[in-house]
């Protein structure tokens, strides 16, 4: 049986060549492409100084005394605006943390500080209430809003970066695109925490917190495992930033101790009272005590 | 005729067994002598029972929030907090000064002839819990002995000074050192011995002059000193 290739395959075999070429050109291309383009970066912060000493307001002074802290303390946690770029900076900006990511995070600090005596209450203040380029105002206004006397400010600052990686260049394949992980992703992540007396308008302490990934992806799921990172760096980075702080909080209670003028306190109701003799009194109430029991005329 | 059983005292222990008649005819004393242990040894093992539960009710955070005298839980029924609450401290050094002292209180009103110790403590140890948190409307909590010790050192001043003679002396000086001490204190221009281990708890002048007023009254209104003071 003779077997005779058909007249229109025939003449479509060329054709089919240039298209594979075509593609293969444009794959190789795009894959050199997405190979030198230098990798991707992405960088979303918060600035503390910004937030309170906004553009203009550098020289304005702001009246900072010596703390006055009335025990027990109620406390605000707030995380401060995220930072966009233009002019408008604060406005129009996507943010990295949703409204209800801050405040789940916000309130994972609670129970660590909620033990201590001389905190009465900590309350989550939604970062709608802080209001830009107003500076120590706004934490003015929180006061007398809100009633905090102590508000603990939330900053941070992540990059992220994805560059790509030797095997990248099987991407010209197009399958490669979505099987080969040649994405290296980096993220890096820093929440600080900043507490401030807002009457006295003094940093009474701070700590950092820190979250260091990195990982592999395609460059289809690039931008879903950036995010994911994103979101476990910032969670990391409020664990390491909450077990500072407290470490802060004891060594500024052991610098109150050592230097009283460091911050004044003073009790309000509810305050936690010790009945205690200092050792110079025990010593001479010993004394006394002492001297009377030895010569204490024996009993009839 | 009932028979009521009491614990004896030193002086009659020694006389054991012993009855002695009520006049009344409507109940008969029987001393018995308590559990055959020395009185020396059973008020060492009390004296430290209660150093031990002071350093438990420190150094256990759990066992610390049980025992302070706590406003909220006061008034949630929880009573044992009126006693419980002098032996709960806020730090090492402060249980260190504040047993010592009173170990050594305890100490010379033994030597002066004082007992019924538990009495004294159950009630003053209320006594004063309670008129702290009336008088003070803004304590929420409070720990720690030196309320207690002043409570002592009111009624070892009593005592001596009953005693007369050279005790008479030292029971002014010894009153002279503690309301001195406490004026000080309640001025602001005492010194500050012993830090607590939280900046929140402040020092509670006003357990002192209780702890003092309540030991004068309890001395004063004592059996002992009802005799004294008639003799």
């Amino acid at each position: 049986m003779k077997t005779s290739r058909s007249p229109r395959t025939s003449s479509s075999s060329p054709f089919h060549l240039r298209l594979a070429a075509l593609l293969a050109t444009v794959a190789l291309l795009a894959a050199g492409c997405h190979v030198f383009d230098g990798g991707t970066r992405k960088r979303h912060n918060s600035s503390l100084v910004d937030y309170l000493y906004p553009r203009g307001n550098h020289d304005r002074p702001t009246k900072p005394s010596v703390p006055t802290l009335t025990l027990p303390l109620k406390v605000g946690i707030a995380w401060v605006p995220e930072l966009g770029g233009g002019k408008d900076a604060y406005r129009h900006h996507d943010p990295v943390l949703t409204e209800a990511r801050r405040k789940e995070l916000a309130e994972a600090v609670i129970p660590h500080f909620k033990k201590y005596p001389f905190i009465s209450s900590i309350q989550t203040i939604p970062t709608a209430y802080l209001t830009p380029g107003v500076g120590f105002e706004n934490l003015d206004q929180l006061k007398a809003l809100l009633g905090v006397d102590v508000i603990a400010l939330l900053s941070f600052d992540q990059l992220q970066t994805s560059d790509s990686t030797e095997l990248s260049v099987l991407y010209w394949t197009i399958v490669g695109a979505y099987i080969i992980p040649a994405e290296a992703n980096r993220t890096h992540t820093m929440v600080d925490a900043a507490v401030f007396d807002i009457a006295s308008r003094q940093l009474l302490f701070r700590a950092p917190g820190t979250s260091k990934s990195e990982g592999l992806a395609t460059p289809i799921r690039t931008d879903d495992r950036l995010r994911v990172k994103s979101d476990q760096g910032f969670a990391q980075a409020s664990t390491n930033m909450v077990a500072n702080l407290e470490l802060e909080l004891a060594a500024f209670q052991q610098r109150i101790k050592e230097r009283p003028e460091t911050a004044r306190i003073i009790r309000s109701p509810g305050y936690t009272g010790g009945g205690a003799l200092g050792w110079g009194d025990a010593g001479l109430l010993a004394g006394v005590v002492l001297l009377g029991m030895l010569l204490q005329r024996p009993r009839a | 005729m009932e028979n009521c059983f009491t614990s004896a005292p030193d002086e009659v222990a020694d006389q054991r067994p012993a009855v002695i008649p009520m006049r009344a005819g409507q109940c008969r004393l029987v001393v018995q002598p308590r559990l055959g242990v020395h009185p020396l040894i059973r008020e060492v093992l009390s004296l430290a029972g209660l150093v031990g539960l002071a350093v438990m009710a420190t150094v256990q955070p759990a066992f610390h929030a049980w025992c302070v005298l706590d406003r909220d839980a006061l008034a949630s029924a929880e009573v044992w907090r009126l006693w419980a609450g002098h032996f709960a401290h806020f730090s090492a050094s402060h249980l260190l000064v504040d047993a010592v002292v009173f170990v050594l209180l305890v100490g010379a009103l033994r030597c002066a002839g004082e007992c019924g110790f538990a009495r004294v403590l159950l009630i003053g140890g209320a006594a004063l819990s309670t008129s702290l948190m009336a008088c003070d409307s803004s304590l929420a909590r409070y720990g720690g002995l030196s309320g207690l010790n002043a409570l002592l050192m009111g009624w070892l001043v009593l005592r001596w000074f009953q005693m007369g003679g050279r005790q008479r002396v030292f029971a002014m000086a010894l009153l002279a050192v503690g309301a001195g001490k406490f004026s000080l204190d309640s001025l602001g221009l005492g010194a500050m011995g012993v830090e607590f281990d939280s900046v929140a708890v402040v020092r509670s002048h006003l357990s002192h002059w209780l702890g003092l007023f309540w030991g004068l009254a309890i001395a004063t209104f004592s059996k002992r000193s009802a005799a004294a003071l008639s003799a």
